[in-house]
């Protein structure tokens, strides 16, 4: 009985060897068939040459294209382009001035506090554009822009962007890349701008910010206008050290993205009502004067849009800014540019 | 007679007992397998993510959710999966079959897709969506082509009185409505007679076992676009590489019809080179060129144009071109859009299916000169997407 026991197990094992013997042969003529779906190498590596092309050179053969082809409708952006070749040297001199003025702007520091803010619009334009020899049509066209919309400002009578003035936008910034804190996230929220066209990190100081300028650098943009706001007084506990993070920022900006053009607009203050609770962000005027001079320093156009600022335009935080005033800012910057 | 019958009988009991052991152990081995088997998460043959061990919960138990979630889980999972479908696809062949997941496959190893016309509304909704959109721009030159199938062009390779409908019959009456509107700067571009005629003089069109056209097939169909567009194409000289010399496609793993005849994939470059750059609008990259190698080595080959489909494409050229295209598209377009660089400085190429934004602002806003739909049939009859994106909502703010 046992020995008919041990036949019929090993007809069983057999079977079964046989099922998987099967089994494995079936595997074989499947990955014959079946798998094996490899691309030419030679192929790929054409593939690979086409992707890592130098990107910069590229764009700069493009862009220098366009701008030959349609020179009379884009005017000149005089300061950004001089100082973008030498990059890496100013920033050695830049870091220096700032801090030479150390001692000038910290008594500021504690005398300055509250009035300002309503007071900046009055000094602030003659800086703003930095333009040294002064386009002086130009200059009466931002004037006579200021004078409008304080007007309207003040009469509270700022209307939405209409569809032709989107579009504009739209077509202005197409190659830009807004960058910064919620202070620029509002600008993609607020529907101004695609968000495709805007980096930001919420509640970040500008060192918090550098982990994102590789985002900004991927897209290559042709400007970036950087936008941060009160973070950087809480942030960095005098002037100078923001003054310094920015010099980094822009310097990694323009060492990642070759020939960029840099615009930073204004830090703008807090509302009255936090400004009087706050002792860190009422020192806001005197970041946003180191940061204009800075900008001038490094070649970034400084876009003053203190003028902008109205009370009643600040959300309930006293931070951040309502539709309003990126209506004008926009509008504002529009003029600048074009 | 007995000692016969005894031993016929211990015979039959040997068999009986040998049966039902091999049986049990059959179990046992099947169950054995399936725990040390390694799960898997997407199976690159059939292109999806497969099912994982569903959680239990009492909520799950009592609606029946979780035995649903267990039968998928072990369907999935089965050890040894894809041998066991190569199987049935070796006993779908000997038995004959020639039609699985809508798809036909033809003695000349093609897999083709069908074409139904189950809502001849939808279509008629995106066409009417398009022309209302093209109303609005009468300076801008507008082109509308719609790339016919194989199951059109290569008709006579489908298995004799396959019950599909055909696409020509429906394409003919859609041109006629189209023309019937009287756009005057409209062109309706119709590249079937060119791309018959390629397939008469035995070149490919159409990948085996892709419903994508071939890099030649895409070359054809750009070439009827330029004669429309007025675009100097014969002049423009091109080099073709091969990229991938076994593709097998989607075709193949949406029927389960394995086909051993590889197909190759080819890139026509422009030649001489020009610049190219690619902006990832809502990826927020920029990359040169079209092309993927990522993609390329993927699963889905066909994918090493821009690694697949995506929302928004901003494409500048050193081209000394001063058009602006904007394309809309499905994947078909991928192929083609390298043969439209040469002649366009910018072309924005805008995938209905994932474009989020104001499809108006942005017409206007990029200085756009021309506009090209682009689309095969199957996709343009079947996908609600381009009117939805067309229609628009309100403006953002």
């Amino acid at each position: 009985m046992n020995n008919h026991y041990k036949k019929l197990m090993r007809k069983a094992l057999h079977l079964i060897l046989g099922a998987i013997g099967f089994f494995l042969f079936v595997s074989l003529l499947y990955i014959f068939a079946v798998s094996g779906k490899k691309p030419v190498q030679a192929g790929v590596d054409i593939v690979k040459n086409i992707e890592s092309q130098n990107l910069p050179a590229l764009l700069q053969a493009i862009r220098q294209k366009e701008t030959s082809e349609v020179d009379v409708t884009l005017p000149v952006e005089p300061t950004p382009q001089a100082p973008t070749v030498s990059v890496p040297e100013p920033t050695e001199e830049i870091t220096t001035p700032a801090e030479t003025q150390e001692p000038v702007t910290i008594p500021g520091d504690e005398v300055v506090p509250t009035d300002p803010v309503t007071e900046t619009p009055t000094e602030t334009p003659t800086e703003l554009i930095s333009t040294e020899p002064p386009l002086t049509v130009r200059q009466i066209r931002i004037n006579d822009f200021k004078d409008e919309w304080n007007e309207k400002l003040d009469a509270n009578d700022v209307r939405n962007l209409t569809a032709e003035e989107q579009q504009q936008i739209h077509a202005l910034f197409m190659n830009t890349i807004f960058f910064g804190d919620s202070m620029t996230q509002a600008i993609g929220d607020y529907g101004f701008i695609d968000m495709s066209q805007v980096v930001y990190k919420r509640s970040a100081s500008l060192d918090a910010l550098k982990e994102k300028i590789p985002e900004v650098a991927a897209v290559f943009p042709e400007r970036v206008i950087i936008f941060v706001g009160l973070n950087n007084c809480n942030y960095y506990k005098t002037p100078e050290e923001f003054a310094d993070a920015f010099t980094v920022t822009v310097q990694t900006l323009r060492e990642q993205i070759p020939g960029v053009s840099l615009y930073v607009s204004s830090l703008l203050p807090p509302s009255d009502v936090l400004g009087s609770t706050r002792a860190d962000l009422v020192r806001a005027p005197m970041y946003d004067a180191l940061l204009n001079h800075t900008a001038n320093l490094l070649g970034v156009t400084y876009i003053d849009s203190n003028w902008i600022v109205r009370q009643a335009n600040y959300l309930k935080d006293g931070i951040h800014m309502n539709r309003t005033f990126y209506r004008v800012w926009f509008r504002y910057l529009q003029l600048l540019m074009s | 007679m007995t000692d016969r019958e005894a031993r016929e009988r211990a015979r039959k009991l040997r068999f009986f007992r040998l049966l039902g052991i091999v049986f049990v152990m059959m179990i046992f081995l099947l169950a054995f397998l399936r725990l040390v088997w390694p799960r898997k998460a997407y199976s690159a043959q059939e292109r999806r993510t497969l099912a994982q061990l569903p959680a239990m919960t009492t909520e799950n138990l009592r609606n029946g959710a979780f035995s649903d979630a267990m039968e998928e889980y072990l369907a999935d999972q089965f050890p040894a999966r894809n041998v066991w479908v190569y199987l049935d696809e070796l006993r779908g062949r000997i038995m004959g079959e020639k039609y699985s997941q809508g798809v036909y496959r033809s003695g000349s190893s093609y897999l083709i897709e069908e074409f139904k016309r189950t809502d001849d509304n939808r279509a008629a909704k995106t066409t009417k969506a398009v022309l209302d959109y093209l109303r609005e721009y009468p300076d801008i030159q507008s082109y509308i082509m719609l790339v016919p199938n194989s199951s059109w062009i290569m008709n006579d390779k489908l298995p004799t009185g396959a019950p599909i409908d055909s696409q020509e019959e429906w394409y003919t009456m859609w041109a006629q409505d189209v023309k019937n509107a009287g756009l005057s700067n409209l062109t309706v571009v119709s590249p079937a007679a060119a791309l018959s005629a390629e397939v008469e003089q035995g070149k490919q069109i159409y990948y085996r076992t892709d419903h994508h056209w071939t890099t030649f097939g895409a070359y054809v169909g750009a070439r009827e676009l330029a004669q429309a567009m007025d675009l100097p194409f014969e002049e423009q000289n091109w080099k073709q590489v091969v990229v991938h010399d076994r593709f097998q496609g989607t075709l193949m793993s949406k029927s389960g019809f394995y086909s051993r005849t590889a197909d190759t994939v080819e890139l026509y470059l422009p030649d001489p080179d020009i610049g190219i750059v690619t902006t990832y609008k809502e990826q927020q990259k920029t990359l040169s060129g079209l092309y993927s190698s990522e993609g390329l080595t993927g699963d889905d080959p066909y994918e090493v144009f821009f690694g697949g489909n995506y929302p928004w494409l901003a494409i500048s050229t050193t081209s000394k071109s001063n058009r602006k295209l904007l394309i809309f598209k499905d994947s078909y377009a991928n192929a083609m859009i390298g043969f439209l660089c040469p002649f366009f400085s910018e072309i924005h190429v805008v995938d209905p299916r994932y474009y989020t934004g104001d499809i108006r602002t942005l017409t206007a806003s990029a200085g756009i000169t021309d506009i090209c739909f682009l689309y095969n049939i199957n996709t343009y009859y079947e996908d609600g997407s381009l009117s939805l994106i067309l229609e628009g909502g309100e403006a953002d703010e």
